[in-house]
């Protein structure tokens, strides 16, 4: 690879380095050779670890370990052999076996099995109960964008399972909770893994401009329990699952952004104060795209988190999740003199022969309201806010797996953290 | 108390290096020790002395230092040893994962004289490949008058280029080398 600056590969920019430098691309081509001459599996060393006492060993493993770039910076467990373990306790399945296909996980291809899976949630100080959302979430996900954009893992749970291991579904949903402490070990297990796996280490393996909202990600799970009447939870709503199954849906957000809800409290009707409400969520989540003529925000989904609270205010004035989303796109337009000068606009209408006469005042952005906004009911029960996550995409949704020893795990995890916290 | 560590030295590798070896294997795990040694050596107590300071009057006695003589236990020396056992010795599990070499990079051409270099864009402008591609042209034209191009149109462009269908496409149309760029 010949390697320029960034400034060369900027609009006008002076291309005389590339000139200069021909002599490398004929190196490359010509005489350059790989380190690797053998094919098959490199098998990763065992790392040890000593100290005067195990106080001592940790320190020494966390420096150890990050000198190696197998880390996220943050303080971390030693994945010791009682520890993953006790970690793999989590699922049925030979440690040896990859969690999906091959097991490669890009950029680096490293391969992930099940001790490896068990390795990073160790590492995360993950417990055995979230194994299988792990599981499920590297069945559908093996690998991470490394470009500039540089966008955050993140996952939706569904089905009792969140409750039983200790999701946050309500106040704090996006943490952190000493009494909801899974989402957060999840999301940083899944991080660990694309950096120690994958390889997506910042300036190495990605060029994550800001890697916003990567430590832990964005890990929630739907507070089910509490949906309107009438309104399906979100795998049974988009993917056809039967309510109450426990699964997994990636999603793949480009950040997070809160946005106030409720108005001033003196709005002439509560169904205005709603409607007002859906005027400033649309308002977080509204980006227009010039890649089409007319602009549009096709395939800019985004996903509309309202708690339990504010999703019963709606239900009583919008009956149906359809009539809220409708609602929602009908504030998502652009007036003509947004966009009409835009570079990029103006050569699609060259290219199809048309000129801005031929496009309304007014542009609606989403031909498809049910597809490309994504409803869920998370978040404290409170009316004041809600969460947009723009410009995201739902893959596909898998379903959790558990173990046989599954309420022996749960059984310990009450001995251990005591009875489940009360939802609040 | 004296420590002793020892640290193999850190293996990290630039990114222009991973970047090269993407796919390939980057050395295993450095296994890397760290011993921490502790000693504490055992010295003499000093002979304790008494005195009672009085000004020298012709009636008052002088009364000179007394020194109570103190035994002193024999003296061992402390050999330190060079390695002593740690209080904890831990093996670890690796969070990185094996790899597997299933391929090599294509054989480097002998000379670029004759040959077909194709060129392959992620994006066709937007990092300046439809301004930098043709500079890479007209140089090597220059080192190798035969050279033939087979320009980017010629092929799907975007994050397509690396699908199975643009490989395809790549490999029907024969070239001897390919170029890709520019990378955003």
């Amino acid at each position: 690879m010949v390697v320029f600056e960034q400034s060369l590969f900027l609009v006008g920019s002076n291309l005389t380095p590339v000139s200069q430098r021909i002599g490398e691309f004929v190196n490359f081509l010509t005489k350059w050779q790989p380190l690797t001459k053998t094919k098959g599996v490199v098998v990763s060393e065992k790392p040890k670890v000593s100290g005067k006492d195990y106080s001592d060993a940790q320190q020494n493993f966390q420096n150890l370990f990050l000198k190696k770039n197998w880390g996220d910076g943050l303080f971390m467990a030693m994945p010791s052999k009682d520890r993953v373990d006790w970690v793999l306790t989590g699922t049925d399945r030979n440690r040896d076996e990859p969690v999906v296909g091959n097991g490669k996980i890009t950029p680096k291809g490293g391969i992930l099995t099940m001790e490896v899976l068990a390795t990073n949630l160790a590492m995360a100080g993950g417990r055995p109960e979230y194994l299988p959302v792990l599981e499920a979430y590297f069945k559908q996900n093996t690998g991470e964008s490394s470009t500039s954009s540089g966008s955050c893992h993140g996952l939706i749970v569904n089905g009792p399972i969140a409750k039983q291991i200790r999701m946050a579904r309500k106040f704090g949903l996006l943490g952190p909770d000493p009494n909801h402490p899974a989402n957060g070990a999840i999301g940083r297990a899944i991080r660990l893994v694309f950096m120690n796996v994958g390889g997506c280490v910042a300036g190495l393996g990605t060029i994550a401009q800001f890697g916003e909202a990567r430590h832990v990600g964005i890990v929630i799970a739907e507070d089910e329990d509490n949906l309107p009447k009438g309104w399906d939870p979100f795998n049974t709503e988009y993917y056809g699952v039967i309510k109450g199954t426990n699964t997994v849906t990636v999603i793949n957000p480009s950040s997070i952004r809160s946005f106030t809800h409720r108005g001033n409290g003196d709005e002439p009707s509560p169904a205005i104060e709603a409607i007002e409400g859906l005027r400033r969520g649309a308002n977080t989540f509204k980006q227009v795209s010039y890649r089409t003529a007319p602009p549009s925000m096709v395939a800019m989904n985004a996903f509309m988190l309202y708690s339990s609270f504010t999703c019963g205010v709606l239900a009583d004035i919008f009956q149906t999740k359809k009539f809220v989303k409708d609602t929602l796109a009908s504030f998502c337009f652009a007036p003509i003199d947004e966009f009409q000068d835009a570079t990029e606009f103006l050569r699609l209408l060259e290219s199809q022969k048309k000129s801005t006469k031929d496009f309304p005042a007014r542009t609606q952005l989403i031909p498809n309201p049910q597809q490309s906004i994504m409803l869920i009911c998370a978040g404290g029960d409170h009316p004041s806010r809600g969460m947009c996550i723009p410009a995201s995409r739902a893959t596909k949704t898998v379903e959790i797996t558990l173990p046989k020893s599954w309420d022996d795990l749960l059984a310990q995890a009450v001995k251990d953290l005591g009875p489940l916290p009360e939802e609040y | 108390m004296r420590k002793q560590r020892s640290e193999k030295k850190n293996e990290g590798i630039t990114r222009r290096e991973f970047l090269k070896d993407v796919g390939l294997a980057v050395g295993g795990a450095t296994v890397g020790y760290i011993g921490i040694l502790s000693a504490c050596s055992v010295g003499t107590e000093q002979p304790k002395t008494a005195t009672n300071n009085v000004p020298n009057t012709a009636t008052t006695p002088v009364i000179t230092p007394v020194t109570t003589p103190v035994t002193t236990p024999p003296v061992t020396k402390v050999v330190e040893p060079t390695n002593p056992p740690a209080a904890v010795d831990l093996e670890l599990f690796n969070p990185a994962g094996n790899q597997e070499i299933t391929q090599f990079f294509a054989p480097r051409l002998s000379t670029l004289e004759g040959k077909t270099v194709a060129f392959l864009a992620c994006d066709s402008v937007k990092w300046q490949p439809h301004r930098i591609f043709p500079v890479i042209m007209d140089e090597l034209k220059k080192l190798y008058p035969t050279i033939k191009f087979l320009p980017m149109d010629q092929f799907p462009e975007s994050t397509t280029i690396s699908d199975d269908a643009t490989i395809k496409i790549v490999a029907e149309k024969k070239p001897d080398a390919v170029i890709t760029g520019s990378a955003g």
